[in-house]
């Protein structure tokens, strides 16, 4: 599939899974798209995203809203805490493999700005694909400001030298797999179909 | 002072300003309309060492790609964060330009979170609450400078540590 195809699939499939309200429904929508991801050379770690989950669930699990499902030390696991916890944490996993499927930095609009445009993902590609790309770990610690300051001009100078050298980064998704696009095509449409026949019935 | 930039230096920060809004987006807010504006820190850090119009170039390529890279591009979400980005830009680098050597990067700041925030507002009164907007104003703007000023902070600490930036001078 060529970069533009991918980027328009993608932006045809991104209302379907962001207007999704149903948990069941994301969750499965986000199996289809890291299974396509995979089965198209991608790279799918579990424990990086798994840590993604876990953290975005604390963080609303600390306001606590709504009934009490169960306590876990003595902290009560709220239902109006937890949905959303969980269903914030599936749109962006969702959101950035939808993103992988979609966007190449071989994308080329055969324009200057387009040239530009393809630059720019490239290194948002570069940054994201370092390890620990945003260094949470120094956020709260004693002189975290200066730690993260550093961390930063260090990953600006690694990515600018990546970028420097015209490395092709892309190594995730082959350009031409008939299935892979079929498949977009078809979770797609199942997607809009749902998402209609819930606004309907 | 002036800095050895190229256009791939331009599309480098608008990666980073993607690259941050993302980070936000992960971050829970204690109310929906605040912002940290994490965004803001390489448009802020630009301002030193781009001319004004490669920071507006900035400014457009960093609207373009949060919406492309987050798939709001054809939400109203999208048409808030232009009108804020684009206001603030066009107040920071006035402000940059014109008064630089009487102004630091957290005042620069500061009046660029007042100027997004007031379009936001604007926007908010004009598609979504109506003469209610009045009741989220008042706390949108204290947290948005609040978050302004932390960011005007962490860009001057930037500015003043940086070896990127080091590397970057000519003269």
């Amino acid at each position: 599939m060529s970069p533009k195809r991918r980027m328009v699939m993608g932006l045809i499939f991104m209302p379907a899974f962001l207007l999704q309200e149903s948990i069941l429904i994301r969750s499965v929508q986000l199996a289809v798209i890291v299974l396509l991801y995979v089965l198209g050379g991608g790279k799918f770690r579990i424990l990086p995203n798994l840590m993604l989950v876990a953290g975005i669930i604390t963080a609303y699990l600390i306001r606590p809203a709504g009934i009490v499902l169960f306590n876990i030390g003595g902290f009560p696991v709220t239902k109006g805490a937890l949905l959303p916890g969980v269903s914030r944490s599936l749109l962006i996993i969702g959101l950035i493999y939808i993103s992988r499927l979609s966007v190449s930095s071989r994308l080329s609009f055969n324009s200057a700005a387009g040239n530009l445009l393809g630059r720019v993902f490239f290194y948002f590609e570069a940054i994201t694909e370092n390890q620990n790309a945003f260094p949470y770990r120094y956020v709260y610690r004693k002189n975290g400001d200066k730690k993260i300051i550093s961390y930063l001009d260090d990953l600006l100078l690694s990515v600018e030298k990546r970028g420097n050298s015209k490395e092709i980064i892309d190594n995730r998704v082959p350009e031409s797999n008939l299935y892979i696009f079929l498949s977009v095509i078809l979770v797609t449409a199942l997607s809009y179909v749902i998402l209609l026949y819930k606004q309907i019935v | 002072m002036k800095y050895n930039y190229t256009l791939d230096t331009v599309a480098l920060f608008a990666a980073f300003c993607i690259f941050f809004s993302t980070v936000e987006y992960l971050i829970p807010k204690p109310f929906p309309f605040f912002r940290l504006g994490l965004a803001n820190l390489p448009v802020l850090v630009s301002l030193l060492v781009f001319k004004s119009k490669d920071t507006i170039l900035l400014v457009f390529l960093r609207i373009l790609g949060q919406g492309l890279i987050t798939g709001t591009l054809f939400s109203y979400i999208f048409l808030f964060s232009a009108a804020g980005s684009i206001a603030s830009g066009i107040v920071m680098i006035f402000l940059s330009s014109v008064i630089r050597s009487n102004i630091t990067l957290v005042g620069i700041s500061s009046a660029g979170a007042l100027a997004s925030n007031l379009v936001q507002l604007l926007f908010a009164r004009m598609f979504i609450f109506g003469e209610s907007v009045k009741y989220i104003a008042a706390p949108l703007l204290i947290m948005g400078l609040i978050s302004a000023v932390i960011m005007g902070f962490v860009s001057e600490k930037f500015t003043n540590s940086s070896k990127w930036l080091e590397g970057k001078v000519i003269e």
